[in-house]
């Protein structure tokens, strides 16, 4: 009934893509945003999210052209070997460590709002275990699960975001354009960095069933993405102002906890948001535990001793884990986290794909 | 390996079950309602708790049919935390905030402004605590009130919320804030914001009028009309029950349509906050003998009557923050500055300064739709 090929459709990428980078970033991206541009974050969340959109297409058109290869190929022979060898390893550990950062600021909230008395790392291995069971079973399997859950998911989030739009108080929002170019932009290059889970795209197109419609596909999906993290920005700032958005550590959380819902039949509705985010983690986990396995299989160069893919998943496993627990505390985390997404982000995510964009771009008109 | 991976697999179940962080319902004590007073002595701050009772609740008894409600469990502590790990060591249940609805803040407590920003930092941060607990301020002491509040409604302890919920929107006398709210006012104004006032009378809770606040600590008190003004200017006061002398009898009008809209000018040098009101109510009472009130002049005249009281309530409530209090506690420079930011920059800086040089122009549309069955 079911192909079992290891290859996806557009919709199943679109569906993880989206999962993928509604991690922790859309959560904590209001507040970085409102402590540089004030209540203009909505503008400067709207530009950097349709600036990345359109940028998926670098990607894209790469992927595209060498539908067979990942970054560890297309970099081997666009930038000679040892380049391509020792980015690709830099990726892979940027991967690694960015989920690692990922999973224990999710058990960090977790821990706050839920768990209170659970260790860290009981979190943090279930997460992993079902990550791992996931990813070891091959990309297919991922991409069912993520088409399954980007139902049950998205459809709570978006009934609370319905709530939202309209118990919120949109004079917040005013005077608008009050901030300067320069905050804007700086809010805009906070957005562009929130994007971590974008070089995955250098390794998705081997796994493509159509690799010639995923433009659109891609296209489309980071339009989606950029219309839910302005909406979700501009309603946290509608809902607590700006000088309150800045105090707290998750804003879209918290907003979701202060809606009132009709009837007051329910309470605690940040339940939801939780849920998305916990589907949320558990796509970029995986999708990171799987995208490391592959990247060493593939930077292996001997052909006949090669470890396959699925025998790297205990190794990087630990890594992530080990890189989850070792941070003292939430503040750091978040420290780490931003130089992760300033250096190792921009560049993978922003000079990488542009440098090999253009020398194949040179390469093709020296071979016309 | 089969066996090994379903082992796993049964063992991954295991820790999915959140059984680490398990508590029974029974061995809670869920406090409804909670009073913060400063304290007389080396503490900081005196907390009154009110649990709910939970076994009144399941056993269906009011709690006027019981036995005397219990007073609430009075603690002492230099932060919301320590005094409530004290009052866990005088019940045999954990105290847990997590369904705290109320809270009531003390006059002395509001008159400190360093122990209030304290007070709201611990209740904002505070995991348990939602930000949609109401807030409220009294005169006198939050111990009183809270035991008040007991006294009312011994078993669920929701009162407070229950009044809110049934009645505060249609009577026009107070408005709900909520914590998030009021962090919010305070933090956009500067410290300044109206929290409603609760109070203890020889019949039992009052809830109506204000308490202003200005740089985070208190300045005064708004009184029911005066609160009535300022829900007035922010469309909420749908409800109120405004009246006035229409031929030597009293007419009571009901307002059931409220709008405001608050806009900026400048003229020579001077900035202008014109107000304009407008109103639908419902005539509610003459005299019995009186049978002329259904015609389009008398509507008129009591029209034009009604929107001169209404004027001059609205210009009192003004004048509290203009002359009296000389504090913007109406927050008009957040106004000003989503409206108009060239003017902000000119004379909004200092917004103490701008109320009070301010010139405000009130108008008031009053139309009165319905009076009622008999003409």
């Amino acid at each position: 009934m079911f192909s079992e090929n290891d290859k996806i459709s557009i919709r199943q990428l679109q569906a993880l893509l989206i999962l993928d980078l509604f991690g922790t970033g859309v959560v904590t991206l209001p507040r970085q945003t409102v402590n540089v541009a004030g209540n203009d974050a909505y503008i400067a969340v709207l530009l950097g999210s349709i600036i990345m959109a359109v940028f998926t297409l670098v990607f894209t058109i790469l992927g595209q052209r060498y539908t067979n290869k990942t970054v560890v190929e297309i970099s081997q022979m666009l930038l000679s070997r040892p380049v391509g060898l020792l980015l690709s390893l830099g990726l892979a550990i940027k991967i690694m460590i960015g989920a690692g950062l990922e999973l224990r600021i999710f058990c960090e909230m977790i821990g706050q709002s839920m768990l209170f008395r659970t260790p860290i790392f009981i979190t943090a291995l279930a997460m992993l275990l079902i990550c791992s069971y996931v990813s070891a079973i091959g990309y297919e399997c991922r991409a069912r699960t993520g088409e399954i859950l980007f139902v049950f998911v998205f459809v709570p989030f978006l009934i609370l975001m319905f709530l939202a739009i309209f118990t919120a108080d949109y004079s917040n929002l005013r005077p608008v354009l009050s901030h300067s170019t320069s905050d804007i932009a700086k809010g805009t290059w906070y957005t562009i960095l929130s994007f971590q889970g974008l070089e995955f795209l250098f390794l998705v197109f081997p796994y493509l069933q159509c690799p010639k419609r995923a433009k659109k596909g891609m296209l489309q999906a980071g339009l989606i993405i950029a219309f839910f993290m302005t909406l979700i920005t501009l309603l946290t700032i509608a809902v607590f102002g700006q000088y309150s958005v800045t105090n707290k550590l998750f804003p879209v959380l918290q907003m979701m906890d202060s809606l009132q819902l009709p009837g007051s039949f329910l309470d605690r509705q940040d339940i939801f948001m939780l849920w998305f985010w916990v589907v949320s983690i558990f796509a970029s986990v995986s999708a990171a535990l799987f995208f490391v396995t592959i990247l060493f299989e593939r930077i292996q160069q001997n052909k006949n001793k090669k470890i396959p893919a699925r025998k790297w998943m205990l190794f990087v496993m630990v890594i992530v884990f080990l890189v989850a627990i070792l941070p003292q505390d939430v503040a750091s985390t978040h420290e780490y986290m931003e130089r992760l997404k300033k250096y190792g982000g921009t560049f993978y995510i922003l000079i990488l794909p542009v440098v090999l964009f253009v020398i194949d771009n040179i390469k093709r008109r020296k071979q016309v | 390996m089969k066996y090994i991976k379903k082992g796993l697999i049964v063992l991954m179940v295991c820790f999915l079950t959140g059984c680490w962080d398990d508590k029974e319902m029974e061995d809670r004590s869920y406090i409804i309602t909670m009073g913060i007073d400063k304290s007389d002595d080396d503490n900081k701050y005196l907390l009154t708790l009110a649990p709910a009772q939970l076994s009144a609740m399941n056993s269906g008894e009011e709690s006027s049919n019981s036995e005397a409600p219990e007073k609430g469990i009075t603690v002492k502590g230099d932060s919301i935390a320590s005094a409530v790990r004290q009052a866990d060591t005088y019940s045999s249940r954990q105290v847990y905030l997590g369904q705290l609805k109320t809270v009531v803040l003390g006059k002395e407590l509001l008159q400190q402004k360093q122990y209030l920003q304290s007070i709201l930092d611990e209740l904002e941060r505070n995991q348990d605590i939602s930000g949609k607990i109401i807030l409220l301020g009294t005169e006198g002491s939050a111990q009183e009130c809270v035991n008040a509040i007991l006294e009312e409604d011994a078993s669920t302890g929701l009162f407070i919320w229950d009044f809110y919920k049934n009645t505060a929107q249609d009577v026009a006398v107070t408005k709900k804030l909520d914590l998030e709210t009021f962090l919010r006012e305070l933090r956009q104004s500067k410290g300044n914001s109206i929290l409603p006032k609760i109070t203890t009378t020889e019949q039992g809770i009052k809830i109506g009028g204000g308490i202003a606040l200005s740089d985070y600590a208190f300045i005064g008190d708004l009184t029911d009309k005066q609160e009535q003004g300022v829900l007035l200017l922010q469309q909420e006061g749908k409800g109120a029950v405004i009246e006035g002398i229409w031929q030597n009898n009293t007419v009571p009008m009901w307002v059931y349509k409220n709008k405001s809209k608050l806009y900026f000018t400048e003229e020579n040098n001077q900035l202008i906050c014109h107000i304009k009101l407008f109103i639908e109510g419902s005539a509610e009472g003459s005299n019995l003998e009186s049978r002329n009130i259904f015609q389009s002049s008398s509507i008129n005249e009591i029209e034009n009557m009604f929107e001169i009281i209404i004027k001059s309530e609205i210009e009192n409530t003004i004048a509290l923050a203009q002359k009296k209090y000389k504090k913007d506690i109406f927050d008009i420079a957040s106004e000003l500055k989503k409206q108009n930011t060239e003017l902000y920059q000119k004379y909004g800086n200092n917004a103490n300064e701008m109320i009070q040089n301010t010139v405000f122009d009130v108008t008031v549309s009053v139309k009165i739709r319905t009076i009622g069955v008999v003409d």
